[in-house]
């Protein structure tokens, strides 16, 4: 994760946060790239301290796929 | 006082598609909002992976009736990366009038709303006829005047030809006529001036924690536009502009959305012109693909529309997409909060929302407690 902290610090933006049922993809768009970072589902931390837009997807992936964020400030049901 | 909670939606007269918002009032001021999306809920990413190549592209261009040019090209794009697919160079200039005709379509529809809501049904009139000119050239082009599915991979679903090329002419030249009214009636109008001022402000750094994209990015004093910072099809080889203001509130994210037609019909002028003449064959459907995963943005007219697709032989093995609105909608409570409830539909409309692509993604449960944050 502190690769990914380090890119969002240094002005990349976070498209979005998808995950296939093995992996989570984590979609950056930084100088003018789209840079696709995949991570094993165990052990992420939540990204919302860096970027709250981060929590729609995150709370997306909880209920979709079972993953799961450490330190999510909100980590609710998110499909009714 | 006590908090008294107003709901809005989902069936309501201000919004044009079925969303759930609940608002907490304190008195007259908003303190809260929080919404429930999902009433347009189809899953779509999950049943495009049991489609077939050919037939997956028809079903990305059903996501959102108005951005459906925006998808299929994505998805293209994203195919053609993937299987090294050469594209001619005719077909990238009619892509890219059919992609500016699209936003020149969905910016003047959602003019024509935003008036409406607004309580100025002349500029909803006006705005609504000069869309007509705009849907009859895609018409032109594709066949259809909505979920006009002319991408195929490697190419186009059938050529323009001169006299195509002339109705375009004729209609591009009508419309510009048409559009220069309905531009300065909004303008010179005290009214929504008055109206949108001030209304629903989102400063650059709130904009920038958000992440929003597109009109309201560029409203609030972003420069970006994706057809600028990661050019594809023809954008290259094109001269515009990519319109900011630096105000932040509705009337901002207004000027830019009428800023940007006038940048859309250049553009579309500019590719008429540079077009060559030569004819190209229809494309032929493409059945099997090589394995791969590619990530592929567009700048749909809301903002950037972005598709991760990882392929198998026949059908997609995974695939994602983040509509725009979905990226702009949780900034739609900070720009709420502090103003009153007659400022509701017309801050909603103000990010142009499309809740069809939004729900094809997600769903916000609403039993969370009232006076909670949504997003932050």
């Amino acid at each position: 994760m502190r690769g990914i902290k380090k890119l969002l610090e240094g002005g990349a933006r976070l498209i979005t946060i998808s995950c296939d049922g093995k992996k989570v993809y984590y979609h950056f768009f930084f100088d003018g790239k789209i840079i696709t970072h995949p991570k094993s589902k165990r052990n992420l931390k939540s990204l919302c301290d860096v970027f709250p837009d981060a929590e729609l997807y995150e709370r997306e992936l909880m209920e979709k796929y079972g993953v799961k964020f450490a330190n999510h400030p909100k980590p609710e049901k998110l499909f009714t | 006082m006590p908090k008294v909670e107003v709901p809005f939606g989902p069936y309501h007269p201000a919004l044009g598609e079925p969303e759930y918002f609940r608002v907490v009032l304190d008195g007259e001021t908003i303190v809260n909002i929080d919404f429930d999306l999902g009433y347009n809920y189809r899953e779509i990413e999950r049943k495009v992976l049991t489609f077939t190549w050919p037939k997956a592209i028809v079903l990305l261009g059903r996501i959102c009736g108005i951005c459906s040019s925006a998808h299929t090209q994505a998805f293209g794009m994203a195919f053609e990366k993937i299987n090294s697919i050469e594209v001619p160079k005719k077909a990238h200039f009619v892509r890219t009038i059919g992609a500016e005709l699209e936003r020149i379509h969905s910016h003047l529809l959602w003019l024509g709303l935003l008036g409406e809501n607004a309580g100025f049904d002349t500029l909803f009139m006006k705005a609504w006829g000069t869309r007509e000119h705009a849907l009859n050239m895609l018409e032109n082009i594709s066949g259809k005047r909505i979920h006009y599915n002319y991408v195929r991979y490697g190419g186009l679903y059938r050529d323009i030809n001169r006299e195509k090329i002339r109705f375009l002419k004729s209609e591009l030249s009508e419309m510009k006529k048409k559009y220069a009214d309905t531009d300065e009636l909004f303008r010179s109008n005290e009214l929504m001036d008055d109206r949108l001022r001030g209304t629903g402000r989102l400063t650059k750094k709130q904009a920038k924690a958000f992440g929003v994209v597109g009109p309201t990015a560029r409203g609030s004093g972003i420069r970006m536009d994706v057809r600028k910072d990661v050019p594809y099809s023809a954008y290259e080889e094109m001269e515009f502009k990519v319109p900011v203001e630096q105000g932040g509130d509705s009337y901002a994210r207004a000027i830019v959305r009428l800023d940007e037609i006038w940048e859309s019909i250049s553009i579309i002028e500019q590719s008429i012109s540079m077009m060559p003449k030569k004819k190209i064959e229809p494309a032929k459907p493409v059945y099997v693909s090589k394995e791969g995963e590619v990530s592929q943005v567009v700048e749909a007219p809301r903002g950037e529309n972005f598709h991760y697709l990882k392929s198998g032989v026949q059908t997609p093995k995974f695939f994602r997409a983040r509509p725009p609105t979905f990226a702009n909608i949780v900034a739609v409570p900070t720009m709420l909060k502090g103003g009153t409830m007659s400022d509701v539909p017309i801050v909603i409309s103000s990010i142009d929302p499309c809740f069809a692509c939004t729900d094809r993604v997600i769903v916000i449960d609403r039993n969370s407690k009232t006076t909670k944050e949504v997003s932050i």
